[in-house]
C-alpha cells in the first residue's frame, strides 16, 4: 500500500512538502488530480499516478497546464473533489481558464497548487504568482511547513466547496522541498461520480451571464474576507512593541532571528497564512499595537504595499518597510541570515555570530556546474546539426534538459523565453534575417505548446528547419509521461500520439526521422533540412539514457576507451562534444568506464578511430 | 535542544538518502525534524547539501542561519570547505571524508582543485572539532563507494551527544532496505563507528 493511504490518524511520518501537499488532498476526499509537470511541483502528480494505480483516484498528466485546469474545472463542476498542480510559469498557460473559472466558480472543492521559484532554481524567471490571487479574486494559502502543508490543503478544499471557488495553494521551492514529519489525520471517502445539473446562466460565460457573474465574485470574496479575518491561519503572537508581518518559507526564518537575537519580548509577529484576502481587521489590530512594522515576503513587495494602504485608511502613520531594509530586497529567495541581520538592523541590535571559518588566503574554489548526462542523445544531436549548420544559423531553443545546449562547447541556444517559444520566434527570426534557422524542442514540449506554432510556420510560409529532441519521456521533471512516450513500456493505459504523425498532419513536406548516435547519416539528414527551401523537420530519436535504465530498456553496450598508440592527441571528442565520461590525465584524454555507457558518439567523430569499445 | 545537522556532497553519493535515514530515525525516536535540500539542475555530480534541524520542541525553518551548524557531515572535501565558512564556526564538529570527487573543469584542467591537506588544516585551526576520515577507502572495501553514507552516519551517531542513537537509525535501515542488504549496511554503520574511536586514540 502506497505510504499516503495509511489509515493512521494521529501517527507521525516524515513526508516530503509535497507528500503532505498530496496526503492532504487524499486526507478531504480527493476523486480527481490533473497536472502538467513542473519543478517543485513535481512530486505532487508523482504520488497521485501511483495511488491512482491502486485505488480508485482519478489522475492524468495533461498536455499542459492550460488543459490541466479545463479538465479539472469539468470535473469540479460536476462535483468532484479536484486538484491541479503546476509550477508559477505554468498557472501563465492556465491563466485564461482561472480568470473565467473564478467567475463560474466550482461544486466539488478545488484546489490549485501553484509552485513558485525565487531565486530561479529551474526556471526562466522568478514571477510573484501571489499576484494571481489578486488577479482572479480567488483566496489564496501559503503554508509555512510540511504539517501545514498538509493540513492546509485539508483547510482549502473546505473552503472551495464552501465559497464555491477554487482555492489556491501558494509554495516556494523550498517548501515544496521541505521533509519534516506530518501527524496524520483522518482520510475521507471519494466520490468519484456525480450527476452535472445544468445551468447554463452560471456556467455559460457570455457577456449578460458574466457580468451577473463578476458581481458574485466579489461577494464571495467579502465572504473570503470574512473568513480570512477570523482563520487561525493568520496569527498574532508575542506582545513587543516591534512588529513583524511575514509568509511562506519567510516565517521560518523570522522565528529563527528572534530566537537567535534573544528579543522575544520585544517584538509581535503577524503571519500571514491565508493571505488572500488580506486579513484587513487582523492587520489593523496589529498596527495598531506596534510602534514600527518589518515586512519580511520574498520578492514582490505586496503585503508591505498593502498594509501602508490599511495603515492610511485607520490614519495609522507608523514606519512600515520592507524592501531596502538591510538585504531585504525583491530579488530572489531569503536565507536565515539576510533575515536576521534585517532585524537586526531594523530594531538596532548587535548581534555577536559565533566565530566562522577563516577562507580569506583561499583559491578559488572550482564548482559543479551542471552538464548533460554522458551518452545523452541531445549532446549527438547537437553535434550533427551545427556540423551542417555551422556557427551563424540562429538556435532558438525551448524548456528541457536541452537547454544545457546553451553550455560551450555546444553552445546552441540563442533564444528563449517559455514552452514552445522555439516554434513560433524561429517563425519571426527567419522573416527578420537571412540568417539559417534551426530551432530545437524537446517531445513533451512539443505536446505542451509547440504544434499550434508549428501550424502557424506552415500556413504563413515560414521557412526554418524544426529539431524536435524525442528522448521517449519529460526528462528534466524526472521522467513523466506525455501523449508520445510508449505508454505500454511504462505500465500506462494512455494511447500513443505519434509526433511524426501530428507533423505530416500540420502540412509539414519535409521531414527527417533521424538515430542521432548514428552520426553520419544525422548529418545527412541535418544537410538535407538545411538545404530544404522551406519548412523542414527534422525528428531525432533516442531514449533518454537514465530512463531507459529505469524502465529496463537500455541496450547493453561496452564502454569505449581511448587506444593510446592510436590517438594523436586533436582532442576532437573532448572539445566539441565534451561528454563527462571523459577526462584529462595529464595529456592524454581517458574515458571512465563507469560512466561511459557505450553510445560510441565520440568513436564516430574522432579523426584517427582512436576510441574503441573496451576489450573484456 | 535543537541539534543542525549539514550533510554536503555531491550529486551520486547519497546525501538525500542519508539525511533522510537520519529523519527518519529522528521521528522514530519522538523528535520533531526539518530537513531543507539544496541542489542545482544536475541529477549526477552536482553539489548537494542537506540541512538537517532536529529538536525535541519543535519544527524548525528548512535552513540553519549562518554559522549555526552543530555538526557538518562531509561527503567530499572540496564541497565541505565549500560551505563551511558559511555554516561552520568555532563551535562546530566537522566530520569529512577525505576522498576528492573531481568537478570536471578540475579534470579538464581549466581549474585546480584544492589540496586536501590545506582543506584539512583550515578546518582543524577553525576552532571546531575535526574528524578526517578515509571513510570512501573502507566503504570501497564493504562493497562499494555506495557504502559511503552509511559509514558516514555510523561516524555521526558515534561522536558523543548526538540526538539520534545507533539503534533509531538501524530501525530504519531494516525499514527500507530489503533482507538481503541489511547485514552490509550495519557492517558500514560499525566501520563508522570504528573510524571515530580510532580517530579518537
Amino acid at each position: 500500500m502506497h505510504k499516503l493511504l495509511k489509515d493512521a490518524p494521529g501517527s507521525h511520518f516524515l513526508l516530503l512538502g509535497n507528500e503532505a501537499i498530496a496526503r492532504g488532498a487524499l486526507e478531504a476526499g480527493l476523486a480527481f488530480a490533473t497536472c502538467y509537470p513542473g519543478t517543485p511541483s513535481s512530486e505532487i502528480p508523482e504520488q497521485f499516478q501511483n495511488i491512482s494505480r491502486e485505488t480508485d483516484l482519478y489522475f492524468e498528466y495533461s498536455v499542459n497546464e492550460k488543459v490541466a485546469m479545463e479538465v479539472a474545472a469539468g470535473a469540479a463542476t460536476a462535483g468532484l473533489r479536484t486538484m491541479v498542480t503546476m509550477k508559477h510559469v505554468g498557472l501563465n498557460v492556465a491563466a485564461d481558464p482561472l480568470m473565467t473559472l473564478s467567475y463560474v466558480g466550482v461544486k466539488g472543492g478545488m484546489v490549485i497548487v501553484n509552485a513558485d521559484d525565487p531565486s530561479l532554481f529551474s526556471s526562466q524567471n522568478e514571477q510573484d504568482n501571489r499576484y494571481y490571487a489578486r488577479l482572479s479574486g480567488l483566496p489564496m494559502l501559503e503554508p509555512s511547513n510540511t504539517q501545514e502543508m498538509k493540513d492546509f490543503t485539508v483547510a482549502a478544499f473546505d473552503l472551495s466547496e464552501k465559497l464555491e471557488i477554487p482555492v489556491i495553494i501558494r509554495t516556494t521551492t523550498r517548501i515544496n522541498h521541505i521533509r519534516g514529519d506530518v501527524a496524520f489525520g483522518a482520510l475521507r471517502p471519494r466520490k468519484t461520480k456525480d450527476v452535472f445539473k445544468k445551468n447554463p446562466f452560471r456556467y455559460v460565460t457570455v457577456p449578460a451571464v458574466s457580468r451577473n457573474l463578476h458581481k458574485i465574485l466579489l461577494e464571495k470574496f467579502d465572504k473570503a474576507l470574512a473568513l480570512s479575518n477570523e482563520s487561525p491561519f493568520n496569527s498574532i503572537t508575542g506582545s513587543g512593541k516591534f512588529g513583524i508581518v511575514t509568509n511562506g518559507v519567510s516565517y521560518n526564518y523570522v522565528l529563527d532571528a528572534v530566537k537567535d537575537l534573544h528579543i522575544e519580548d520585544k517584538v509581535s509577529i503577524l503571519r500571514l497564512g491565508f493571505s488572500w484576502p488580506m486579513p484587513r481587521e487582523l492587520c489593523k489590530t496589529f498596527m495598531k499595537k506596534v510602534e514600527k512594522v518589518l515586512v519580511v515576503e520574498e520578492l514582490e513587495p505586496i503585503v508591505e504595499n498593502d498594509l501602508k494602504a490599511i495603515a492610511q485608511e485607520v490614519g495609522l502613520s507608523l514606519k512600515i518597510q520592507g524592501k531596502g531594509v538591510a538585504g531585504l530586497s525583491r530579488l530572489f529567495e531569503y536565507d536565515p541570515g539576510m533575515v536576521r541581520q534585517a532585524v537586526a538592523a531594523y530594531l538596532g541590535i548587535d548581534y555577536k555570530a559565533p566565530v566562522p571559518v577563516d577562507l580569506s588566503a583561499a583559491p578559488q574554489l572550482p564548482g559543479r556546474p551542471p552538464n548533460l548526462c554522458a551518452g545523452c542523445p541531445h549532446r549527438a544531436t547537437y553535434y550533427s546539426v551545427k556540423q551542417a549548420f555551422g556557427k551563424d544559423a540562429i538556435h532558438p531553443t525551448d524548456i528541457g534538459c536541452y537547454t544545457l545546449g546553451l553550455l560551450p562547447p555546444i553552445s546552441m541556444a540563442d533564444f528563449l523565453i517559455c514552452m514552445g517559444s522555439s516554434v513560433s520566434s524561429a517563425c519571426g527570426f527567419s522573416r527578420a534575417t537571412d540568417q539559417k534557422v534551426a530551432a530545437f524542442i524537446g517531445d513533451s514540449t512539443f505536446f505542451h505548446s509547440g504544434i499550434t506554432g508549428l501550424i502557424n510556420a506552415v500556413h504563413n510560409n515560414h521557412k526554418f528547419t524544426l529539431v524536435i529532441l524525442d528522448n521517449g519521456t519529460t526528462a528534466m521533471t524526472g521522467h513523466q509521461p506525455h501523449p508520445g512516450v510508449d505508454a505500454k513500456a511504462m505500465g500506462l493505459d494512455g494511447t500513443r500520439v505519434s509526433i511524426e504523425e501530428i507533423v505530416r498532419a500540420c502540412g509539414v513536406k519535409d521531414i527527417h526521422l533521424v538515430k542521432p548516435f548514428k552520426v553520419a547519416k544525422t548529418i545527412e539528414a541535418a544537410k538535407a533540412a538545411r538545404d530544404y527551401d522551406g519548412l523542414s523537420v527534422i525528428i531525432s530519436q533516442e531514449y533518454c539514457p537514465l530512463f531507459a535504465k529505469a524502465i529496463g530498456e537500455r541496450k547493453k553496450s561496452r564502454p569505449f576507451q581511448v587506444n593510446h598508440s592510436k590517438c594523436k592527441n586533436h582532442r576532437d571528442c573532448i572539445n566539441l562534444i565534451a561528454c563527462p565520461a571523459m577526462y584529462l590525465d595529464g595529456e592524454q584524454v581517458e574515458i571512465n568506464k563507469d560512466l561511459c555507457i557505450g553510445c560510441s558518439v565520440c568513436a564516430q567523430i574522432c579523426p584517427e578511430n582512436a576510441i574503441l569499445p573496451l576489450k573484456e | 535542544m535543537l541539534k543542525n545537522v549539514i550533510i554536503t556532497g555531491v550529486g551520486g553519493q547519497g546525501n538525500v538518502l542519508a539525511s533522510q535515514i537520519l529523519g527518519r530515525a529522528s521521528v522514530r525516536a519522538g523528535l520533531k525534524v526539518t530537513i531543507g535540500e539544496t541542489f542545482g539542475l544536475s541529477q549526477r555530480g552536482g553539489s548537494v547539501m542537506s540541512h538537517i534541524r532536529i529538536s525535541d520542541k519543535k519544527n524548525y525553518g528548512p535552513l540553519i542561519p549562518p554559522n549555526m551548524a552543530d555538526i557538518i557531515l562531509g561527503l567530499e572535501p572540496l564541497e565541505t570547505i565549500r560551505i563551511a565558512p558559511e555554516f561552520g564556526s568555532d563551535r562546530c564538529v566537522y566530520i569529512v571524508n577525505s576522498r576528492p570527487i573531481y568537478p570536471l573543469n578540475a579534470i579538464a584542467g581549466e581549474m585546480e582543485y584544492p589540496n586536501t591537506s590545506w582543506i584539512r588544516d583550515v578546518l582543524s585551526s577553525s576552532g571546531g572539532r575535526l574528524y578526517w576520515l578515509d571513510a570512501t577507502q573502507h566503504a570501497v572495501e564493504l562493497g562499494g563507494p555506495i557504502m559511503l553514507n552509511m559509514v558516514m552516519l555510523g561516524a555521526l551517531c558515534s561522536i558523543g551527544g548526538f540526538a539520534v542513537n545507533e539503534e533509531e537509525i538501524r530501525g530504519v535501515i531494516q525499514d527500507i532496505f530489503p533482507e538481503t542488504k541489511l547485514k552490509a549496511n550495519y557492517s558500514a554503520l560499525e566501520m563508522g563507528k570504528r573510524l571515530i574511536k580510532e580517530y579518537a586514540n
